[in-house]
């Protein structure tokens, strides 16, 4: 059985650093704050996105389901849900990996593949929002095991950061159901904590999730 | 005196007539074949429109559900979704825009999509909506999805994707 990493911290302690000089900093130098350092392999920013993807070995790794759901642009993002789904079931070392069918549904439904799509709360394709982006970035937040650095909110309309900071978000969720069921998590049980809805027994929350299981049951159809 | 009692009785008659003719008319519902895509026609006083917030947990609470309820010709509800949940404002805006086509006509066209199926958990937890004079009625179908309204001049688009695939949308 594998054993879960647990993840390295390094604290940095308070340090000057060089800036451009400004009326804020006339001198040109500055007090950094003690904070954690980003370990090498724990983190992703911008570029070691693109990195990851473009250089990612695509032969082996399962595509999610190419079943009609019916949405302009639906098989687009493909790939991005196929390589992120293969690292993070790898980088994190799941005990139940995700399934990209899963992840298709859920971009489906939060966004209806739509990069774009964007209100005051949440952004792109898996509808990331501002507190999640944060929770995504904090070293000693929710989801420090695996952290991406200098994301910003308008960064989330492309689809390979999108789906990039999605996968993770969901894979925390996942393992959040499976810590609160005690047992491994189905597919509508993950989509219910990663949309805030497991415990909401609304018409209005069964109509949600009912949507969603349409568009699952599609993808498995191969 | 006989004459009169006839012609009260035909013009009862005609009324009875023109009310069921008119209950007929109130609601009309044509599937499609293409993509499971039907057209609803419909008296506009029995559209409401409700923002339903889901009070999600923890980040999720931005979560707003737009659904536009119709009543059928037997007073059940059918409700109609937006396929994504939207932040508040968002939600409202849309609102107010399909509010805009309901008020100005007396009967509107709206597209749906989906197959419309009776829900088998009905009795459980049941959710009645308030169309005003014509009463309290409950769904005891699953919600469909909502693409578009019309009225003889204008029309409304939720989303663009679905304007396409709807029979006489205009811009």
């Amino acid at each position: 059985m594998p054993t879960k990493k647990k993840a390295k911290t390094v604290v940095v302690r308070e340090h000057p650093r060089r800036v451009p000089v400004s009326k804020k900093n006339p001198s040109g130098r500055t007090i950094v704050d003690r904070h954690l350092r980003h370990i090498e392999g724990q983190y992703l920013d911008l570029s070691l996105i693109d990195l990851t993807f473009k250089n990612y070995e695509k032969k082996s790794i399962i595509q999610p389901g190419k079943a009609k759901l019916l949405f302009p642009n639906e098989d687009k993002y493909d790939d991005y849900i196929a390589v992120w789904v293969d690292y993070f079931n790898k980088k994190l070392n799941l005990k139940f990996p995700i399934d990209p069918d899963m992840l298709k549904a859920l971009i489906a439904s939060e966004s209806t593949f739509k990069p774009e799509a964007i209100n005051k709360m949440a952004t792109g394709l898996t509808q990331i929002t501002t507190e999640t982006l944060e929770i995504l970035q904090d070293l000693s937040g929710e989801s420090k095991d695996f952290v991406f650095k200098d994301i910003r909110k308008k960064d989330l309309k492309d689809p390979n950061i999108s789906v990039a900071l999605g996968t993770r978000w969901l894979a925390y969720k996942k393992q959040y159901a499976e810590r609160i069921l005690k047992r491994a998590a189905t597919s509508d049980e993950v989509i219910q904590v990663y949309k805030g809805i497991l415990n909401d027994k609304s018409i209005k929350a069964k109509e949600i999730m009912k949507k969603y299981r349409e568009f699952y049951g599609k993808l498995k159809e191969k | 005196m006989g004459s009169l009692k006839k012609n009260n009785l035909i013009f009862l008659l005609f009324i009875v007539l023109m009310s069921s003719c008119q209950s007929f008319h109130k609601f009309k519902i044509t599937m499609l074949e293409k993509d499971e895509l039907s057209v609803v026609e419909i008296d506009s006083n029995r559209v409401i429109q409700e923002c339903y917030f889901m009070n999600a947990e923890k980040e999720n609470n931005w979560r707003h559900q737009y659904s536009l309820n119709m009543l059928n010709e037997k007073n059940e509800v059918i409700s109609a979704f937006y396929p994504t949940n939207q932040g508040k404002q968002e939600c409202l805006d849309h609102l107010k825009k399909v509010e805009k086509i309901l008020k100005k006509e007396p009967r509107v066209r709206l597209c749906v999509r989906d197959r419309l199926e009776k829900r088998i958990d009905n009795k459980s937890n049941p959710e009645f909506h308030d169309f005003g004079a014509l009463g309290k009625h409950e769904s005891p179908y699953h919600a469909l999805t909502f693409d578009t309204i019309c009225n003889s001049k204008e029309c409304y688009g939720i989303s663009d994707t679905w304007t396409r695939t709807c029979p006489g949308f205009k811009k």
